[in-house]
Formats: structure tokens, C-alpha cells, sequence
């Protein structure tokens, strides 16, 4: 799944996929590259997408003891 | 001091190329001219739009020849409408306007069809996703299954076939729902709100008439804006917490509530807000659609055909919902007139549920 782009506080290692400010700290905070192997990942729902033509799930990421959800292109079928 | 509707108009959802401002224009003017508004009365107007066009509230005044105390637009995806509604009624109620014009107006290529800022959506930013996802985890879990979710754009069709200002007014059959076309699995095309063009228009006050309809309750919860902010697919926590608030200010329970105006954006969000709203316990909506469906229980829903069958022009949906129980109360709504309506609820609703808007209307007379 290629590596993923996250956002994780240095002081409070909140863990955002979006936001470049930490919600809690609201410091400016800078992304990371992290190889998806090295993230822990849940499926928590899958489907199949007629637009994109191809089956993608919500999926919980956890990294470092922090969690975020992210929809994902899925590679197989669950 | 209370707030109430006064007037509505409305025009005919479509799908053509007139602009934002004929659009707004052509239902505040069947606004004013339906119920005899003298325009120097009205002292503040909203504008509900995603559209970008800058200063629109205050062009649309000098359009229709108002001169307002205040003059706002305001956007929130989807639940814009019932957004203004609630900034209008907190005017209202602090003295600051006295008759305010909510214009509920967008097209149908509007850049609120879906949240592109949403980097954790990824490549599956079009709302069927989140929405399927949705009912997959419903399904599971409760067992609901396809034909539930049919009955309700059947329903829905079935009620738009009464309304002559919704964009379908055909009926459609459950196996047409379950053979139309693949969107993402489990919904398919017909289960699917339809983006188009829309207007609506309302007039709230602080000053009754001789057919007052008053808010009694309103709740609104934002719980965040991306799909992460979403803590369980089987449930739209905003909506619950905006309904709880709602009922509590208006010290009634859904048990209460005669008619009611629910964001079905998807079928799927019809069933899941029969729970979240507090109709029947969790778990239980796709036995409930079959009640709703025969008009066997004591809320009627989404009678004007809701966003499935009157389509989707994003900020009229909010002001569309509330004037169809307006027009219940006041016994105005023709052909779909539901008997002995005394309580109508209007839930509104953004982004994968994200943020929830409930408002609770009694009829104030007879």
C-alpha cells in the first residue's frame, strides 16, 4: 500500500492525515513518511466502488500508539 | 418573544441553465407575491448557498427592493438551510430584526457535492462512499437488508409524485431500485439523492399571524468535517445529539412528533435517523420502513418526496425541508396534506453526518 503521509505532534503525538496544526497542542506541526508496513491497519468496512472501480474500506491506521481513520484503496478482498 | 413561519415560496427543482440569482429571485418573489409580503417589513436576509458569488445577500435585496438591517450569506454544506434558520430565529429572538427572508438557493454543479478538503476520504471523496459504508455496517449488524432500503426511495418517489415542485415525478418500483445501476455496493443509482438546481424561500418573525407555526426546539451538533471525525458507521452521532437537544428545549419526545422532514441523502440515512432521532430503538429502522412505508405509524416522513425524490440543490434542501412542515401545519400542503398534524420536525444534515441541525415546529392555532 506505498507509504503514507501523516501528521504527528512532537509534543503530544496527536496523529492527524489532514490538518498541519496539531487540534490539541495547535502548534504547526510537519508531516512524515511513513512505509504502510510499518503501520498497524484495521479494516473497519469495505465496499466496492462502481466509480473507482476498484474495492477501498475505511481503515483504522495506528502508529506509535496513536489512531486515525482513513478511506483506502483495498489491494485484495477482505 | 417566540419565533414564527410567516411565509414560504418555492420553485421547481430542475436541472437547467438559469443562474444563482433567477433561481433565488424566482422563489422569494412567489414568496412575497403568495402571501402579500409588503417588502419594507422585512428587515434581514439570509442567503443559504454554497455558490462562491461574492455579496450575494445584499444583491438579491437590491434586486428584490429591500433594504435590510442585515444582510448575510452563509454556507454549511448540506445543512446550510436549516443553518440559516437558526442564525434568522437568533435574530429574531434578540430584537435585532423583526421579519427575516431565508433564501435557500444552489446549482447543481456546486463545488458542496462533495468535501474535497477531506485528505483522509483519499480517492473516494464522492459522498456514495462514506454513505455505503454506511449501510454495509447497518446490514451487518442489524440485518437490514436491500429491500429496506428500497422502500424508502419508493416511498419517497411515491410522495414526490404529489409535490409539483420535486425533480422526479415518477414512481419507481422496488425491483427498479435493486436493478438500477451500481454506485458503490450496496447503493445503487437509485438510491441516491440527485444533485440539481433549487430554490426556497421562508419568512420567519416574531410576530404571529392568523395560522402561526412556532419553533418550540432546536438542536445542532458538529462533531468535526472528515470521515475520521465519524466514531461509528451505524450511527450519526450529531443527529442524535442535535435531536436530544432539540425534544429537550421543546419539552416534548419523538413519540410527539406527527411529521418529520429527515436528510435522506442516501435510503440508508432515512433508516439510521429513524433510530438516531429516537423513533425506534437502534437496530430496529429496516423493520420500521415497512410502518413508515404503509403509513402505519404515527410519524409520517419526508412527505414532500424528501432530497430522494425532490432531488439535492445543496443549500435549498434545508429551507425546502422546513417549508414542507409548514405547509403541513397550516393544512397548505394539497394532495400529501397529512390529517391532524400538530408537531413537525426538520433534520438537517452535512458531510457524512458530520454536523446535524433539528427543528421542532408547532402548529400554534386551532
Amino acid at each position: 500500500m506505498g507509504k503514507i503521509r501523516l501528521y504527528i505532534c512532537n509534543k503530544c503525538k496527536t496523529m492527524s492525515i489532514a490538518n498541519n496544526i496539531c487540534s490539541k497542542c495547535l502548534d504547526s506541526i510537519d508531516a512524515i513518511e511513513v512505509n504502510s508496513e510499518e503501520v498497524e491497519m484495521r479494516i473497519i468496512e469495505s465496499s466496492y466502488s462502481s466509480i473507482n472501480n476498484t474495492r477501498f474500506g475505511l481503515i483504522e491506521i495506528r502508529f506509535n500508539g496513536m489512531s486515525e481513520k482513513i478511506m483506502k484503496m483495498l489491494d485484495t478482498n477482505p | 418573544m417566540s419565533v414564527y413561519a410567516k411565509a414560504y415560496g418555492l420553485t421547481k427543482f430542475r436541472k437547467n441553465d438559469d443562474s444563482i440569482y433567477k433561481l433565488a429571485l424566482d422563489s422569494a418573489i412567489d414568496l412575497i407575491k403568495r402571501f402579500k409580503i409588503n417588502k419594507d417589513e422585512i428587515d434581514g436576509i439570509i442567503i443559504s448557498t454554497s455558490s462562491s458569488e461574492p455579496y450575494m445577500a445584499s444583491i438579491i435585496a437590491e434586486m428584490l427592493g429591500i433594504k435590510p438591517k442585515i444582510a448575510n450569506k452563509l454556507e454549511q454544506m448540506c445543512s446550510s438551510g436549516s443553518s440559516a434558520i437558526i442564525d434568522a430565529y437568533s435574530y429574531l429572538l434578540s430584537g435585532l430584526c423583526k421579519n427575516i427572508l431565508i433564501i435557500g438557493v444552489d446549482k447543481y454543479d456546486t463545488k458542496a457535492n462533495q468535501l474535497e478538503w477531506d485528505a483522509n476520504r483519499g480517492d473516494f471523496k464522492h459522498p456514495a462512499h462514506w454513505a455505503a459504508l454506511f449501510a454495509k455496517a447497518h446490514m451487518r449488524e442489524y440485518n437490514t437488508s436491500e429491500d429496506d432500503l428500497a422502500l424508502v426511495t419508493v416511498k419517497n418517489r411515491r410522495y414526490a409524485c404529489k409535490n409539483e415542485y420535486a425533480y422526479f415525478n415518477n414512481e419507481v418500483s422496488i425491483e427498479e431500485v435493486k436493478n438500477s445501476r451500481l454506485i458503490v455496493e450496496p447503493l445503487r443509482l437509485y438510491h441516491c439523492s440527485y444533485p440539481c438546481n433549487g430554490a426556497s424561500s421562508i419568512l420567519l418573525t416574531n410576530e404571529p399571524d392568523e395560522k402561526p407555526v412556532k419553533i418550540i426546539g432546536i438542536g445542532a451538533k458538529s462533531v468535526g468535517a472528515s470521515i475520521a471525525s465519524i466514531d461509528d458507521l451505524r450511527s450519526i452521532t450529531s443527529s442524535r445529539v442535535a435531536a436530544r437537544e432539540a425534544y429537550s428545549m421543546a419539552s416534548i419526545d419523538a413519540k410527539m412528533v406527527d411529521i418529520a422532514e429527515m436528510h435522506d441523502a442516501f435510503s440508508i440515512c432515512e433508516i439510521m435517523l429513524y433510530e438516531d432521532l429516537g423513533f425506534v430503538e437502534k437496530g430496529k429502522g429496516g423493520v420500521f420502513v415497512r410502518e413508515v412505508f404503509d403509513e402505519k405509524s404515527k410519524v409520517k416522513v419526508n412527505t414532500r418526496g424528501g432530497l430522494l425524490g425532490c432531488g439535492h440543490p445543496v443549500g435549498a434542501s434545508g429551507i425546502s425541508q422546513t417549508v414542507e412542515i409548514v405547509m403541513q401545519l397550516r393544512e397548505e400542503a394539497g394532495m400529501r396534506q397529512i390529517k391532524d398534524c400538530k408537531i413537525g420536525m426538520v433534520h438537517n444534515m452535512s458531510a457524512a453526518g458530520t454536523t446535524s441541525n433539528v427543528i421542532i415546529m408547532e402548529k400554534d392555532y386551532g
